[in-house]
């Protein structure tokens, strides 16, 4: 059985005639948990959108669960949580129970009822449900956004700095339901953070990138360039990073 | 029975009033939340150019205005999207540039200018039995279309990067939206007029907002208030001798002053 979750060979892509990724190369195993870490306009959310389909690659091959992107159709597998989410529709006149419900695939093999009650218990949201995003706090907002992205059971969740603007309890349990998610639910998990201190301790690998390079493991990551460039090198993170020579 | 609905016409324009009424803020609502209501007042003007045409050519007014409709509101939600214009300057050129095509039209015509006035501020006496034979099917269309695609206008309105994302064609449910947009204002325009359609579309669910329900319930209070305002405005209408279209937005903004002031805090 072929445990590759994503599979990126080669991968170019430019933005108005700027590089941002020349020849990328990087797979994620079922069950990892990957960081993903770089400095301001390293291209990391480029790099997530790219793999989520919203941005056409230049040239190369993304492959999900086997398939290529462009013509991959099994959306369920994938759960997603973007940028600034408690931010994100807070003037948007719905209900929680509305935006997570929103989600649900036909599908699924829960009823909606079941898969509403799973992911309500799982972020203790049920208290929620009738509530406007517009009366929610992040912390709230971000827990409703894991909710709907976990509505169908995806076997991966994609998170875009999941964390900024929400303090620093809601950060801890963020933290906690991820590694939970990783551990006991088998969930594969890549997420996109500057938050170093978590992803030191999280993490089961970290991938640094920097003016377009993403690198492959080494004892002798203290030394290596991009690290100095990121300022990573002396961080927790270093025996973790995975360094792919591009 | 009241002596309104002893005549014909009024029948009509009760029944095709409130089928325009039930389905006009659905679509509106949709249009609000994507930050898009100046797209129904836009149709409008465009379906006044199908509805001038087909005076001029002696055609039915509401398939050629749903025709012209589509093609402009189409064009100019690829025109929003290549962001070779802002998206509320396509608006804006498309509402004047059928404006003075309106003119044009009207000039060159002969004498069908009366005609026109109706569609302009609606009346009720040209609502014609063949009039009904479009929009009661029209409406009756989009309201199925809204209840068996709620979750998917739903998931693309609330953010279209989240629905793509979902496996949504966000594209398709976009175009499909601009299309009930456009069926509503066509069917519309009889009852309440090309200049004020648009009222109906955004004013019911604009009221519907100020009291903070869900979007479900939000989308049947806004049809509840515009069926109350169709159905009081044409009573208006009638008794004190005015434009039906003119009595029908005045209740509406009735409705949205007293909903601001219910829902003060």
């Amino acid at each position: 059985m072929n445990d590759t979750i994503i599979k990126v060979s080669h991968l170019k892509y430019a933005y108005n005639g700027n590089a941002v990724f020349d020849d990328l190369s990087f797979e994620i195993q079922k069950g990892d948990y990957v960081g993903l870490i770089g400095s301001n306009g390293s291209g990391k959310t480029t790099l997530l959108r790219l793999i989520l389909g919203l941005i056409t690659k230049q040239k190369g091959s993304i492959q999900i669960f086997g398939k290529e992107i462009e013509g991959f159709q099994e959306h369920t597998k994938i759960g997603y949580i973007p940028q600034k989410v408690g931010s994100i529709g807070v003037d948007f006149p719905a209900t929680v129970r509305e935006v997570v419900a929103s989600n649900y695939s036909k599908n699924n093999t829960e009823t909606l009822l079941q898969a509403l009650d799973r992911v309500f218990e799982l972020f203790e949201i049920g208290d929620l449900s009738s509530s406007l995003l517009a009366d929610l706090s992040g912390g709230q907002l971000q827990r409703v956004y894991i909710a709907r992205s976990l509505i169908n059971n995806p076997e991966i969740l994609i998170f875009d700095e999941p964390t900024v603007g929400v303090d620093k309890e809601n950060q801890i349990n963020f933290y906690q339901f991820l590694k939970k998610a990783n551990t006991e639910f088998g969930i594969t998990i890549l997420f996109v953070t500057h938050d170093l201190e978590s992803i030191s301790e999280q993490a089961t690998k970290v991938f640094c990138i920097n003016q377009g390079v993403f690198e492959e493991i080494g004892s002798d990551l203290h030394s290596h360039s991009n690290l100095h460039t990121t300022g990573y090198a002396n961080s927790p993170l270093a025996d973790k990073i995975y360094h792919v020579h591009s | 029975m009241l002596e309104i609905f002893q005549y014909e016409f009024m029948q009509r324009a009760f029944l095709a009033g409130t089928f325009v009424a039930v389905v006009a803020p659905l679509v509106g609502l949709f249009l609000i939340v994507r930050r898009y209501s100046g797209l129904a007042d836009t149709i409008s003007h465009i379906s006044l150019v199908g509805v001038a045409t087909s005076l001029f050519f002696g055609l039915a007014p509401i398939p050629i205005s749903v025709i012209l409709s589509t093609i402009c509101a189409y064009i100019i939600d690829k025109l929003r999207d290549s962001k070779k214009v802002f998206g509320e300057s396509a608006l804006a050129i498309f509402t004047y540039g059928s404006l003075g095509l309106v003119s044009i039209i009207i000039s060159t015509g002969r004498g069908f200018s009366t005609n026109l006035g109706s569609f302009l501020f609606g009346s009720v006496l040209t609502i014609t039995v063949e009039n009904l034979c479009y929009i009661i099917p029209l409406c009756i269309s989009v309201l199925c279309a809204v209840i068996i695609w709620y979750q998917k206008f739903f998931v693309v309105s609330f953010d279209p990067e989240l629905a793509k994302i979902s496996g949504v064609r966000v594209g398709v449910w976009n175009f499909l939206l601009i299309l009930m947009a456009c069926l509503v204002v066509s069917s519309g325009i009889l009852v309440v007029g090309g200049l004020l359609i648009g009222a109906l579309m955004i004013i019911p669910a604009v009221t519907s907002l100020q009291f903070r329900l869900s979007f479900r319930n939000t989308l049947f209070l806004s049809s509840f208030f515009a069926v109350c305002s169709l159905w009081l405005g044409l009573f208006v209408s009638y008794y004190f001798n005015l434009p039906s279209g003119g009595s029908v937005v005045m209740i509406n903004m009735m409705f949205f002053g007293l909903s601001l002031a219910v829902n003060r805090d």
